[in-house]
């Protein structure tokens, strides 16, 4: 049975820049107390990026991948309900609050 | 609300474009390299919401629907959003834990944090 996901490679990478810019904005705070023109890369402990553990990795590709499932099946049967056979944005923002408050 | 924010975006593309010039003028620092982590954010997030569209569709076809066009996009914009939410907080749940790397563990408490029951967990893992 075939089943679209998620490319493992593509979240890691989305989520290694993510946690290096927030590292980033970390250190510019440290510098400005610490008058430092430059903090070498992982000079202190705080400083070192982020990882993601592999099996981590693939829970988070189906996590991603179960919040658009769950997204659409509930839009889904909001459709259904009004008899439509196209999923409309009217279906969508009816879905919206209870799906952001549950994820 | 958040939840008028993205009613609101249906043209996300060009509002995005204005915040995020507004956001870097903000943050200042170097401006080179800010704009090179934004380009490649962009191309990210492009490959992300490409692979999240053809999930969307792939769904709906399965349930013999048709979707418009805006709908997947916004259901793509999402899902990004959701995922920058998920780096921030493994990021703050690994630290916690003093830890350096994320764990099966941090990835499952963020997944409780709705409605996902444990039967689901059990099975995610």
């Amino acid at each position: 049975m075939e089943e679209t996901t998620f490319d493992c490679d593509l979240i890691h990478s989305i989520m290694k820049r993510i946690w290096t810019l927030r590292t980033l904005e970390r250190e510019n705070v440290a510098t400005n107390d610490a008058l430092e023109s430059e903090v070498g890369a992982g000079s202190s402990k705080k400083n070192r990026t982020t990882s993601a553990n592999a099996s981590a990795l693939k829970l988070t590709c189906e996590l991603l991948r179960v919040f658009i499932t769950e997204a659409v099946q509930r839009a889904v049967a909001i459709a259904e309900a009004e008899g439509d056979t196209q999923i409309e944005a009217t279906h969508l923002e009816s879905i919206l609050p209870q799906l952001l408050l549950d994820f | 609300m958040e939840v008028n924010i993205f009613i609101a975006r249906f043209d996300f593309p060009s509002i995005r474009s204005e915040n995020q010039e507004k956001e870097m003028e903000a943050v200042g620092g170097s401006g080179s390299s800010e704009v090179e982590n934004d380009l490649e954010m962009k191309l990210l997030r492009d490959r992300f919401r490409l692979s999240a569209i053809s999930i969307a569709e792939s769904q709906v076809s399965k349930n013999g629907m048709e979707v418009s066009k805006v709908v997947v996009a916004c259901v793509a914009d999402l899902a990004f959003k959701y995922t920058e939410r998920l780096a921030k907080d493994l990021q703050l749940f690994a630290q916690h834990a003093n830890r350096k790397s994320v764990n099966m563990e941090d990835v499952i408490l963020c997944g409780k944090h709705g409605h996902i029951t444990e039967e689901k967990l059990e099975f995610l893992t």
